[in-house]
């Protein structure tokens, strides 16, 4: 290989510019932590409400609830009660809100001369939401999300993909057994008690960060925020979801999607996100399937072509995680041929710990991806709260980066060899044919409108 | 962290067309007053006033960052412009030359061409420069569309010039051999095969059909398979030729990078380019007579993905500004009127907008959405009774008008945000042949747009006579409902071919 003299990682280790984010992080006396970070660069600021559940804290028998949830959030408060977007999009504002396994998060991003904005309405929401809710807006939001899920699932090609590796890896209780985007059948089953409850369980300040970055004064903004916030009823942390430890089993579902060329995925249960091995499976990703030379492409993709694609990734939660491998066959290609190429070269990889040149490669990859990720204020907003939810402390940005430019060769293959064996792996092809009916007949009926339609 | 599972939003993301998307939207306070941010404000009471939204502070300076601009010795343009806070380097070269001079039955041609580059370049073979991409850390990427080939690299600053070497010897020494050419022609017709699985494909080739026929636009610059399979390695060299030429072309560099760094490597590896471009684009077909619905028959499927569209001017239209304003009302953002009827108020779908897409000849306008597959004819008629109410009965107020105006003006400077979004804003003035002052200009523009001329605009695009449908959904659910609709019938394949 016609190797350049000039190593990124030699580069990024004499720059004098590490990335770095300044934080300041405290709580107000009912729980709420608050992270702040000023940046005078362009005139916005980002705000950022973290609270600390997600789909993992779904009861049975309620799947989707907390993602249903985080859409009433939008649907107004006692003090604000119309759609949330309403005063932001006149200031030019993005704002939205996502729902993962392990959390819930809601952010604008303001002009600076309205950063007063956010701070009342996040603080209405958190303090009285219930008020102004009613059942309308649940049936309504119901069925959004539902044509969300078929968007997203039903009808993208190998869109159910995610649900049934969920099943597969997680047993029923679980609180990973579903994505947050839950069945029809639950969402149908929730109710306006079910939101009461949950917000007042959840929906509190001691189970909640809030982070503010960008061009504001921390002064200024600390007045605002006790005034807003202070008087919320502090409530309690949600603990945990308790996670029976899923059993490493092999285990080979077969499912049918109107696509045109089979895909198998493997997966694994792995340590949970910032354990030890988390970034090591990160970079072996990068090892695996990033680059034409990587192990998995070149032999799949590049020389024997019996794939279309390949691709690498560790799923980083706060429980567990799992690590995907996912090949598309090429044309052509049948699924029992595609496996017994990715199980060859998934072997022949495994046995190999990183070379230098490889995990360089990787390493570099990821410092350059630090820097994208603190370069706008609402990604470091969200990179602040995640690191606050997850460590406690929202000043981890170089612990972070160290887990990733001090791994060596021989503890990515430890974690690997520890982690991905083909022998325990879960293994779910989807095949080309008619794809089972995935939801319950649509629950609203046609409208009977059609002003004008027929001419 | 790969992944982490995201799982679901509140809002949908902005419709994506395909690249070669104009962004519209984006203004600057017309008179910012000089108040920075930080004066000092009064303190916040120990009870908040929860009876209205606070008032905003003094509006803060700001002026959208502008371009260096100079030539290199071959003619070949510069755009430049130091920014950020970190230490990476956002590079495009712009070639003004796009699918739009695909060959009849060769759509696709310049996209693989442009997939080609990087598969063994100067003395590099295909393994071999993507290493070298790799040591350095640099992302190299072609972006397609029907205007223009977009090169981007994304490199750590001190590795900008090695960088620059590799992208010379990809611009202008890409080997084209057959196996490289054999191997990446059958995986891109492997992804247009794998991309018909998605209604949203359907959807476009309809839509495109229906707006564009076989002229300018109308192709898929990805190509179909018949297309792609069709092309030889002969066409892709003699299209190298025509194309891959100094001609009109562009370098946008923007990021922790001096005006002489850039200057230096590029007339070093890039100071002797030039060449005449040898391309032709295809004719505009007439504007179609609308009245016609295309459908792209997908068994089973949970949703319909529709679009409701006609032809719009191009970048160049007179009346953009005033489109602008009027479409984000209309139906670009959240709480516009197609996203506040079809999702807030029906619940029939998981977000509805519309767009004005504008390529460099003509562009179009029209009304996206997923909607559940039994309220299709239903959701049609909404979208239709919206174009003709606001053409009738409820023409945009005073508010909407000046809720789009200062959103658009508010908004404006997240649109410069990072490296990336300034040269990808930059990169938008050669492919528009747009003023170097286009973006300081624009809010003043946009502020200048009356409720009138809004509201002119609109009734530009509401005449539903003139629009095509295209439905990407269950046949065997749907059809009997869009009978009564009182649009012809026609049905295509996912690859817009009638069937």
């Amino acid at each position: 290989m016609n190797l350049l003299p000039l190593v990124l990682g030699v580069a990024l280790e004499t720059s004098a510019s590490t990335p770095k984010v300044p934080v300041e992080q405290y709580q107000l006396d009912n729980g709420l932590t608050v992270l702040l970070s000023e940046d005078h660069e362009l005139p916005v600021v980002s705000v950022e409400v973290l609270y600390m559940v997600g789909s993992g804290h779904e009861r049975a028998g309620r799947t989707g609830f907390a993602h249903l949830f985080e859409h009433l959030m939008f649907q107004g408060s006692e003090h604000y009660d119309h759609e949330y977007f309403t005063p932001y999009e006149p200031i030019g504002a993005a704002i939205n809100g996502t729902t993962s396994r392990d959390r819930t998060n809601f952010f604008e991003v303001v002009p600076s001369n309205y950063f007063t904005t956010p701070l009342w309405m996040e603080s209405d929401r958190m303090q009285s939401l219930l008020p102004a809710l009613t059942q309308a807006k649940l049936d309504n939001q119901r069925e959004v999300v539902k044509n969300e899920r078929r968007q997203r699932y039903e009808n993208t090609p190998y869109g159910m993909a995610p649900w049934y590796l969920s099943e597969m890896l997680y047993p029923p209780g679980h609180p990973y057994r579903h994505t947050p985007i839950g069945s029809h059948e639950d969402l149908t089953a929730a109710t306006l008690e079910d939101v009461k409850g949950f917000f007042q369980l959840y929906y509190v300040p001691a189970n909640a960060a809030l982070a503010v970055v960008g061009d504001f004064q921390s002064a200024e903004a600390k007045r605002l925020i006790q005034s807003y916030f202070g008087s919320v009823p502090k409530g309690q942390r949600a603990p945990r979801p308790v996670a029976p430890v899923p059993a490493a089993r092999a285990e080979h579902w077969q499912k049918l999607d109107d696509v045109p060329l089979p895909r198998i995925f493997l997966a694994w249960h792995t340590p949970a996100l910032f354990a030890a091995g988390d970034a090591e499976l990160d970079l072996w990703s990068n090892v695996l399937s990033t680059g034409k030379t990587s192990r998995l492409y070149y032999p799949l993709v590049y020389d024997k072509k019996v794939a279309k694609d390949v691709d690498a990734y560790q799923v980083s939660q706060q429980l567990s995680s799992y690590y995907v491998i996912e090949a598309t066959a090429a044309p052509g290609q049948s699924v029992d041929a595609l496996y017994a190429e990715l199980a060859k070269a998934v072997s022949k990889a495994l046995e190999t710990a990183p070379s230098s040149s490889e995990l360089e490669r990787a390493i570099s990859a990821y410092k350059k991806q630090f820097y994208g990720r603190i370069e706008a204020v609402q990604s470091r907003a969200s990179t602040l709260v995640s690191y606050y939810q997850h460590t406690g402390r929202a000043d981890y940005l170089a612990e972070d980066i160290a887990r990733y430019a001090s791994a060596t060769p021989e503890g990515v293959h430890a974690a690997v060899r520890q982690y991905l064996d083909l022998s325990r792996a879960i293994r779910l092809d989807i095949l080309p044919g008619k794809k089972a009916a995935a939801a319950a007949p649509a629950a609203a009926k046609e409208s009977q409108q059609s002003s004008g339609g027929a001419r | 962290m790969t992944r982490l599972d995201r799982g679901a939003c509140a809002a949908l993301a902005a419709l994506l067309l395909g690249a070669g998307g104009l962004a519209l939207g984006c203004g600057r306070p017309a008179e910012p007053p000089s108040t920075p941010s930080s004066s000092a404000s009064p303190e916040a009471p120990a009870t908040p006033d929860r009876s209205r939204l606070p008032e905003p502070g003094p509006r803060p300076a700001w002026a959208p960052p502008a371009p260096d601009a100079w030539q290199l010795a071959g003619g070949v343009h510069v755009l430049h412009r130091v920014h950020g806070n970190v230490p990476l380097v956002s590079l495009y070269l712009v070639i003004p030359r796009g699918a739009e001079t695909d060959p009849p039955k060769r759509a696709g041609l310049t996209y693989m061409l442009g997939d080609l580059l990087d598969e063994g370049a100067g003395s590099a073979s295909a393994l071999e420069l993507n290493e070298r991409l790799q040591v350095l850390a640099t992302d190299f990427a072609v972006t397609t569309a029907v205007d223009f080939v977009l090169l981007s690299m994304n490199t750590i600053a001190e590795n900008f010039a090695p960088s620059i070497d590799v992208l010379a010897d990809i611009v202008r020494r890409p080997t084209l051999d057959d196996k490289e050419f054999q191997r990446r022609k059958a995986q891109l017709v492997a992804q247009a095969l794998a991309s018909e699985a998605d209604p949203h494909t359907g959807r476009r080739a309809a839509l495109y059909t229906g707006l564009f026929g076989d002229g300018y636009a109308g192709a898929v610059p990805t190509g179909t398979r018949d297309s792609l399979s069709a092309i030889t390695l002969g066409e892709v060299k003699a299209h190298f030729n025509r194309t891959l030429v100094g001609e009109g072309a562009t370098f946008v560099v923007v990021g922790g990078i001096s005006r002489e760094v850039v200057s230096r490597e590029l007339e070093r590896a890039f100071g002797d380019w030039g060449g005449k471009a040898g391309t032709e684009a295809r004719p505009l077909a007439p504007e179609p007579s609308g009245g016609k619905l295309y459908f792209v028959d997908y068994p089973g499927a949970a949703q319909s993905v529709i679009g409701v569209a006609r032809r719009a001017p191009g970048a160049d239209a007179a009346d953009l500004f005033a489109a602008s304003v009027f479409n984000r009302s209309f139906g670009e953002s959240f709480t516009s009127r197609v996203n506040l009827n079809l999702r807030e108020d029906k619940g029939y779908t998981y977000g509805a907008s519309s767009v004005f897409q504008r390529f460099n000849k003509a562009g179009f306008f029209g009304v996206f959405s997923d909607v559940r597959t039994d309220v299709t004819r239903a959701s049609l008629d909404e979208v239709l009774r919206e174009l003709d109410e606001l053409c009738s009965s409820r023409p945009l107020s005073a508010e909407e008008r000046d809720a789009s105006v200062s959103g658009l003006l508010l908004g404006y400077p997240s649109t410069f945000e990072s490296i990336g979004l300034v040269a990808s804003r930059f990169a938008q003035l050669p492919i528009y042949n747009r003023p170097l002052d286009w973006y300081e200009r624009w809010p003043e523009r946009i502020s200048a747009v009356s409720l009138a001329e809004a509201n002119e605009a609109g009734r530009r695009y509401c005449d539903r006579s003139k629009f095509v449908l295209a439905v990407a959904g269950d046949k065997a659910t749907v059809a009997p409902a869009l009978e009564g609709l009182g649009f012809e019938w026609v049905e295509l394949d996912a690859r817009g071919q009638r069937r």
